[in-house]
């Protein structure tokens, strides 16, 4: 913008004439706004009392950009496969109590010879293990599916199903995402930017968000990570990506008095 | 000390510590300034309250994230700049910001309402109101952003270019025509 500026003079009278002709405004906002405004601070100063020290306060409004229902639906569809291929079929295989003996007929062989060590069973809620076996790849997956396939040999054929669908590979590459858009928040964070590097290099979605609606930029942000920030954003991270709560990234460079930052945020179009 | 002669900044720290009364001394010292910055710049009453509230929620929300060396004046027009920027772009996403017609002579009848005054002071008061209102509404929107900023939000000039993601020197030519005009379209209102 090109605007040369005139000379300044006799303007202050401006701000006082102003100053006056406000003073015969009485207008304000309305009471219920007031009412609502301090109704909803005074919870909140509430929740930070009960809760020790100052924690976050979380306020989960939904936002016009909110994307959760994007992590939510990944995670759960995620969580469901999961415990579905790992649980349901332990849970459709006949009891293994004995059995009267209906004829004098041998019975089949079963399945799975006695010998054979059973896999190690992961439960859904164990998150380490869950991890674990998806660090070991393709490889440890596909070892493992016949086994189960074998155990659920005589489930009915909707278990079959589930376990030969390619629904869990969908599922499995889903959670995967998420790792990795997790991995690049806490990358961010904690401003390894060699490591935010790498991620970035894998495509994966920059802009992903937090349970509290937080960006990689965001989170970098809040942590003062100057790095990190520099880094995101030139790999074309939204500079105005807002949380949950509607704050931008720049409001909260502002909030937390980092000028660096808040002129990078700026510099790429931040407001 | 009193909370009335507490620093915002020490009112926020108390507040983000749970201290509610500290927040109810910082919202009142500063609701009308917000009020009038917002409700002169979007131009319609019901706009300005659902706007001044998702300001000050804002607030609420991040006072945890709130440090005491960044002004809070600062941050509390941020924060209401870029509400407004966000309803003009809502409301009207094919239109530029420039061109958005500003209600200023309905908004001056609004603004005089006062039934505890008698005819002939809610008569002058109405005029006056309506002259600022009007005048304002004339000025292209930069400028009465930026005029508004710094006279309700007590701005500097290199807070209202930081806000607004402009150059100094753009800050400050808009803040001179921006009294400039006023001065012209008062008098002429006079």
């Amino acid at each position: 913008m090109n605007e040369s500026p005139p000379p300044n003079e006799g303007l202050e009278e401006v701000d006082e004439r102003y100053r006056r002709l406000s003073e015969c405004d009485s207008s304000r906002p309305s009471e219920a706004i007031r009412r609502a405004v301090l109704r909803h601070a005074s919870e909140l100063a509430a929740q930070v009392r009960t809760r020790e020290g100052s924690m976050p306060i979380e306020f989960r409004r939904p936002s016009a950009n909110d994307s959760r229902w994007r992590v939510a639906t990944y995670g759960g569809v995620a969580a469901a496969a999961l415990a579905g291929l790992l649980i349901a079929p332990h849970f459709l295989t006949p009891s293994t109590a004995p059995q009267k003996p209906t004829t004098a007929a041998p019975t089949p062989a079963p399945a799975v010879p006695a010998a054979t060590p059973a896999p190690p069973r992961v439960l859904a809620g164990d998150a380490d293990a869950r991890r674990a076996t998806m660090a070991q790849g393709p490889a440890r997956e596909s070892a493992s599916r016949p086994q189960l396939a074998q155990r659920a040999t005589p489930a009915p054929s909707a278990a079959r199903a589930m376990a030969s669908s390619t629904f869990p590979a969908a599922a499995q590459q889903a959670a995967r995402s998420l790792d990795a858009a997790r991995a690049l928040r806490e990358a961010a964070q904690s401003g390894n930017v060699q490591r935010l590097e790498t991620l970035l290099a894998e495509h994966i979605d920059i802009d992903a968000r937090d349970a509290n609606g937080r960006s990689a930029l965001m989170l970098a942000v809040v942590h003062d990570q100057k790095e990190a920030v520099t880094s995101l954003l030139a790999a074309g991270a939204d500079p105005n990506a807002a949380d949950t709560s509607g704050t931008t990234p720049l409001e909260a460079a502002i909030a937390a008095a980092r000028p660096e930052i808040a002129a990078a945020l700026r510099q790429a179009g931040a407001r | 000390m009193t909370e009335a002669a507490e620093s915002d900044e020490v009112l926020m720290s108390r507040y983000a510590r749970g201290d509610a009364a500290a927040f109810e001394c910082l919202y009142r010292r500063h609701e009308t300034r917000t009020w009038r910055y917002i409700e002169r710049n979007v131009g319609n009453r019901a706009t300005a309250d659902e706007l001044m509230q998702e300001v000050w929620f804002a607030v609420a929300r991040q006072a945890t994230r709130y440090q005491p060396s960044a002004r809070f004046t600062t941050w509390l027009f941020t924060i209401a700049h870029n509400r407004i920027i966000d309803w003009v772009r809502k409301c009207r996403p094919h239109t530029s910001i420039d061109s958005l017609p500003h209600e200023g002579g309905s908004v001056a009848i609004q603004l005089t309402a006062d039934p505890s005054s008698g005819p002939l002071a809610t008569a002058v008061a109405h005029e006056q109101s309506s002259a600022l209102a009007q005048a304002l509404a004339e000025l292209p929107v930069e400028q009465r952003d930026a005029f508004l900023m710094q006279i309700e939000g007590d701005l500097s000039v290199e807070e209202i270019a930081a806000v607004t993601g402009v150059t100094f020197e753009t800050s400050k030519s808009r803040l001179r025509y921006a009294r400039m005009k006023l001065r012209d379209l008062l008098q002429e209102h006079a």
